[in-house]
This record gives structure tokens, sequence and C-alpha cells, in this order.
């Protein structure tokens, strides 16, 4: 079954790049903490969510790396866990999507270097009729992650998965490792990368000079480049070179996603 | 005052001289003579004329209608077709490059002149409303996304759909300045 699966992704070449996680091989302990690292250093909150317990070697790596982890609902109903008060135990994908992407909200807001774990219990906590349906949640779950954004890990057992549902996951996951192999998806960002570039958003920004900072924020209010050499008592090339160094410095590419950007900083 | 920097594409000699004599006397400045099309490009390219005035045939794989619009899309230069040819099929293909003048050979100095400063004065006037507005779009169409982005978990679904109408009209906007 295996192997058929992995032939399967093979023939996909361009789909090498999306990724799933899911052996429970040391390496990929190795590889599950740096996407958490990653995530912790991008500014999103971490959650691993698992049937299982969260492994003892992945949390061992995060706090040699200073990262704690929260949460594990061992014998505690998993709405108490996301929503902190107990009701009746959801019994189907969708009523548990709606909880997660309500309980991720509380979540995001808390706790920084922290990787939550989710869902740790003995027992499946998803009571679904068939395995599509699961694997077609935990995707979706993927999804809301992304969105959010949530780094989030999810281990799948390869073995139960048809080849149609693996591309469903493709579809919304960063990161696949396979034992020794892994596939990363263009929504991965390399975490050496990341710690490199002084790279999270945020660290990009504290980059910019004061001049810059001030200039990013006229352009985020639509003033034009005249208008703001005007304001500052520049020349307009002045602005103009500003303005590129900006972008240069943020890695953005158009002015759209300079003023997105601008404002997810609180700037404008 | 600098002086205007004219690029000649023109793959007759003689007439290439002629217009270089006439556009030096008018006070512009001739960057080069070009006899193809490629090498109109690669002239662009290094020596970026505030101009181009261009044969339509030419020496050479690319005649003087694709290299006008390989000039205009990659180097902002606008250009002006200086042709012999004025049958309806010729400025029906020359249209689709965008000129910015189209001369019809034999010509006069002064309509050389004429054209070249409409030319500079249309193209100017196009830079300074993309200039003038561009940080304004990407405002309006940034600040709409974001709010988009965040989604009904945010703001009412109502709100977002009339942030929706601005953004694209703003998108609207923002196609046709580039479209210029």
């Amino acid at each position: 079954m295996e192997n058929s699966v992995f032939t399967f992704l093979k023939s996909f070449g361009e789909h090498e790049q999306i990724c799933h996680l899911y052996e429970n091989e040391s390496e990929c302990y190795e590889i599950a903490a740096s996407y958490f690292i990653h995530g912790i250093k991008s500014g999103s909150p971490c959650v691993y969510i698992s049937d299982r317990h969260a492994p003892p070697e992945l949390l061992k790596r995060l706090e040699g790396h200073g990262i704690s982890h929260h949460g594990g609902a061992k014998g505690r109903a998993f709405e108490e866990l996301l929503i902190g008060g107990r009701s009746k135990e959801p019994q189907r994908a969708d009523d548990i999507i709606a909880l997660i992407d309500k309980g991720l909200d509380r979540i995001a807001g808390k706790g920084k270097n922290t990787v939550r774990v989710l869902m740790e219990l003995d027992r499946d906590p998803f009571y679904f009729h068939t395995d599509s349906e699961r694997l077609c949640m935990k995707a979706r779950l993927n999804k809301i992650c992304l969105e959010k954004p949530v780094t989030m890990m999810v281990q799948y057992n390869v073995e139960r998965i048809s080849s149609k549902e693996l591309l469903s996951i493709f579809k919304t996951h960063p990161l696949i490792v396979e034992k020794n192999r892994v596939f990363k998806s263009p929504l991965y960002t390399e975490p050496d990368a990341i710690l490199r570039e002084g790279g999270n958003e945020l660290d990009r920004f504290k980059m910019l000079s004061g001049k810059e900072k001030k200039i990013l924020g006229l352009i985020t209010n639509g003033l034009s480049n005249s208008a703001i050499a005007q304001e500052l008592s520049i020349s307009i090339k002045t602005v103009e070179t500003h303005r590129a160094n900006i972008m240069k410095k943020l890695e953005i590419h158009n002015l759209v996603d300079l003023v997105k950007f601008s404002m997810r900083n609180g700037m404008g | 005052m600098e002086k205007i920097k004219v690029l000649i594409v023109e793959d007759e000699i003689i007439v290439a001289k002629h217009i270089e004599d006439s556009l030096q006397s008018l006070g512009y400045s001739v960057t080069g003579i070009e006899s193809s099309g490629e090498g109109a490009v690669g002239h662009a390219a290094e020596y970026r004329p505030d101009i181009a005035l261009m044969d339509i045939m030419l020496e050479g794989e690319t005649d003087g209608i694709s290299a006008a619009e390989i000039i205009r899309k990659r180097y902002n230069t606008p250009v002006i077709f200086l042709t012999a040819y004025s049958n309806e099929k010729t400025i029906h293909r020359a249209k689709t490059a965008k000129p910015y003048g189209y001369i019809l050979k034999p010509f006069e100095e002064t309509d050389l002149f004429t054209s070249i400063e409409i030319a500079l004065h249309k193209h100017r006037i196009e830079r300074k409303l993309v200039e003038e507005t561009e940080n304004a779009l990407a405002a309006i169409i940034g600040s709409a996304e974001v709010f988009l982005e965040d989604g009904t978990s945010k703001h009412n679904a109502e709100t977002l759909r009339r942030i929706e109408s601005i953004r694209n009209a703003a998108l609207i906007i923002k196609e046709t300045i580039e479209e210029l």
C-alpha cells in the first residue's frame, strides 16, 4: 500500500512539492520541530493535532529550542480543551470543524513560544463514518490553519489513505515527511531561511529605518510620491528610491501587497 | 536643460542621416542609428533614449512594429513610426504597438518637431497619471483586501460585500491605467 501511494505521488511531478507528515521516525521529529520553530518565529500560533500522544521525542527537541508545549487532552473532552467549557461531545466532522475554527481564534491570542497540543487522546477523538470523511476534515482543518495562519502538524496513517484522498490533503498541506524523504509545498518556508534572513514579517518590518516607516505610512494612506516628497521636503527621486528600498527590504514586489503588509503591521 | 535623447531606427542609411541632421538642427541629441529591430531593442536597453523614431520595414527578423512594442513595454520608451506605408492593414497592425505618433514619408522638419513634442507631452501626462494614482489605488485595493481577508470573523457580510465592490471598482481603474 505504502509503495503504491508514493508511486502515485511521484507520478505527479509537480506534487512532489506538496506534502504531508506521517511517520513516527526520529528524522520526522527533527523536521516537525523545525516546522514549529518556523511557525513560532513567524509569529503564528502553533498547534499539534494528533490522535496519538504528542511524541516525547518531538517535545524534547522543542524544549531544546526553548519552546514549551501546552495542552494535551488526555481523558478530557476535546471541546473542553478548545473552548474551555464542557458540553455535549460533538458527533460529526462539521461540528468539530466549527469548534476548532472557534477554538483556534482563542488559541491565536495566547502564549508565545508555545506549541499547543490538541486532541491528544488515547482514542480517536473524531466520530467519523468513513475514513475519507476523517481525511477531508483534517485537510479542511489545515486550510483553516493556513488562513488564520496557524502552524499545524497533523499525523496521518498513510496505510489507510487512498490516492484520491491524499491529493485533497496535498492541496492544503505545507509539508510532507515520509520516513527519510521530505516533500515541500510552495506554502512551506525553510526554517533556516527564515532565521537567516531575520525573516518573519515583524522582524523585517523592524529593519526599516524611521524615515522608511514614515514613508510607508504615507503610501499606505494613498499619498502619491510627489505628495510625499512635498510633505517631507525631499525630492521625488528620493521618495522613489526609499519606496524601492522598502519593498526590497520587505521582499514585497507590488504596491498592493506593500499596503497590505503595512496595515497588517499596524501602520496606516 | 538637458537635450531630449532620440533613437533613430531606419535601415536606409541616407534617410537615417537626413533624419539625424534634422533632429540635431531642431536641438535634439541622437543616441544612435539602428537598422534592425533587434538592434533597436538592444540600443534602447543600453542608452535609454527618451523617444524612438521607428521605420516599420527593417532588416532582420523583428520588424519595427514588434520592436516598438518591446521597447514600450520593457523600457517605457515612447515610439513614433516613420514610414512610407500608409495602407490600412499596416496602420491597423501599427496600432497594436500603441505608438505615440505616425509620420508619413516624405516629411518636413516641422512634422518631426511637432510629432516628437506631442508624443513626449502625451507620454509625460500618462506617466504622471500612473505616478499620481498608483499609491492611492494600491491603498484602496490593499486596505479592501485586508478587510476581505479578515472576512466574516471580524466584519459583517453586508460591509464585506460593499468593500468588495469598492475593491473591484478600484481594480478596474488600475487595469485601465496600466493599459496605457
